[in-house]
């Protein structure tokens, strides 16, 4: 399903009428409010359109499912930052405020120097693996790694885990 | 047990074959798994009928639509306005091209206490001394035969480089190199030549050049066109008119 999607087009419809109801529950899982989660299920298939250029949907339920996850990551953390989440309750906020290289949140807890300097990635990679439970296999076909790759960075993150409990 | 993620993708018929028919006969054989297949049905029949589809479409495409216009509307004038600056600015203002250009000497100086400041050129300097003290001359300053005149250099760091002048009569007069050839210069604090030098009666002009490049070079006066135009030669200079004779009249 590569190519363009213009306004009419079947194939867009299609892939909204299939995937909106799961790609909703997903964000409806990881935010816990429903008017959220919609909002942010609008913006996965918003987006979907205004990349179909470079988009390729071949395999649409993963890339839906990683968009969603990602946006609700962004979602969750901005609520953190404005006090709305305490991210020190739960694993999806703590995820969610990771620092990545491109973003310079504070490092304030054990998974913000855990996940120090690891790829943009490794949030949905972590939410993916730790959270919905997908093995390594699973996880690296969904984001598109080797499963050496997806291993290699999750087994840095529990070396830096022993290490920080360890210090602590 | 399935995981919930596995279920959708179950739902949606994006699963391998293998793994298609597997849940299938599950499905068949553990009631739990129905219940559960079940509900996510029914969740999705209430989903539309909550947000039917067609009107959500609708939004979805007039947000898209609604990007890619103001995409259009200030992303590309913001792009073909970046690249007319970079085409363009070097002729409608050439005086910034330079800033844009390397110099053959990394740019950095010191200053009169012997402090690096980067961001400077090797420069130099042409003093003309009066009867009590000595003032700087700018280009086209007017001197006179006679003027005894101090000039001054320095370089960011070390390199090749030598100050020479040429009169109104097309005479080259060294200040400083060796034999014709450009001297090592150290790096340091603003240097004054050794001799003050007195102008003699040519007309026109006297044009001060200090040369300055990373490698060992020497000037030939007959091929001294060729020599400034090197780019491995970093050349800066200064032109003086001469009062008595040509510019000055």
């Amino acid at each position: 399903m590569k190519g363009p999607m213009n306004t009419g087009n079947f194939k867009f419809d299609s892939l909204y009428r299939t995937f909106s109801p799961m790609v909703f529950r997903r964000c409806l899982a990881l935010l816990k409010e429903e008017a959220e989660a919609f909002d942010v299920m609008q913006e996965v298939f918003v987006r979907v359109l205004t990349r179909e250029d470079s988009l390729d949907l071949n395999a649409p339920s993963s890339l839906l499912w990683t968009s969603a996850t990602r946006l609700c990551l962004n979602r969750i953390r901005d609520k953190t930052r404005r006090g709305l989440v305490d991210s020190t309750d739960a694993l999806l906020p703590q995820i969610a405020n990771l620092k990545d290289e491109f973003d310079g949140y504070e490092r304030s807890n054990m998974f913000f120097q855990l996940f120090s300097g690891e790829p943009v990635s490794s949030r949905t990679i972590a939410v993916l693996h730790y959270v919905d439970g997908m093995t390594l296999e699973e996880t690296a076909k969904e984001v598109g790694l080797s499963v050496s790759g997806v291993r290699k960075r999750l087994g840095s993150l529990q070396t830096k885990l022993k290490i920080l409990e360890a210090v602590k | 047990m399935i995981p919930d993620w596995k279920l959708e993708r179950f739902l949606v018929n994006n699963l391998s074959k293998a793994e298609m028919e597997d849940i299938r006969r599950e499905e068949l054989s553990d009631e739990f798994l129905h219940a559960r297949l079940e509900t996510l049905r029914k969740k999705n029949a209430e989903f539309f009928e909550k947000h039917p589809a067609d009107l959500e479409l609708f939004e979805i495409r007039s947000k898209a639509e609604g990007r890619k216009v103001v995409a259009k509307r200030y992303y590309k004038p913001l792009l073909v306005a970046a690249l007319f600056l970079i085409v363009l600015m070097p002729v409608f203002a050439p005086d910034i091209l330079p800033l844009w250009k390397k110099s053959t000497v990394e740019v950095s100086a010191y200053t009169e206490d012997g402090l690096r400041v980067k961001g400077l050129a090797p420069r130099f300097e042409v003093w003309k001394k009066t009867q009590d003290s000595a003032v700087i001359l700018t280009e086209k300053s007017e001197v006179r035969a006679g003027d005894e005149l101090q000039v001054r250099y320095l370089v960011p760091e070390k390199c090749y480089g030598m100050i020479f002048s040429m009169d109104g009569r097309g005479s080259v007069t060294f200040h400083l190199s060796d034999g014709g050839s450009a001297l090592s210069l150290e790096p340091g604090k603003m240097r004054a030549l050794d001799f003050a030098y007195k102008l003699d009666d040519a007309p026109y002009f006297e044009k001060f050049y200090f040369l300055v490049s990373a490698n060992r070079f020497t000037l030939d006066v007959k091929n001294l066109d060729s020599l400034l135009k090197d780019k491995g030669i970093r050349v800066e200079s200064l032109s003086l008119r001469k009062a008595d004779k040509g510019w000055g009249k």
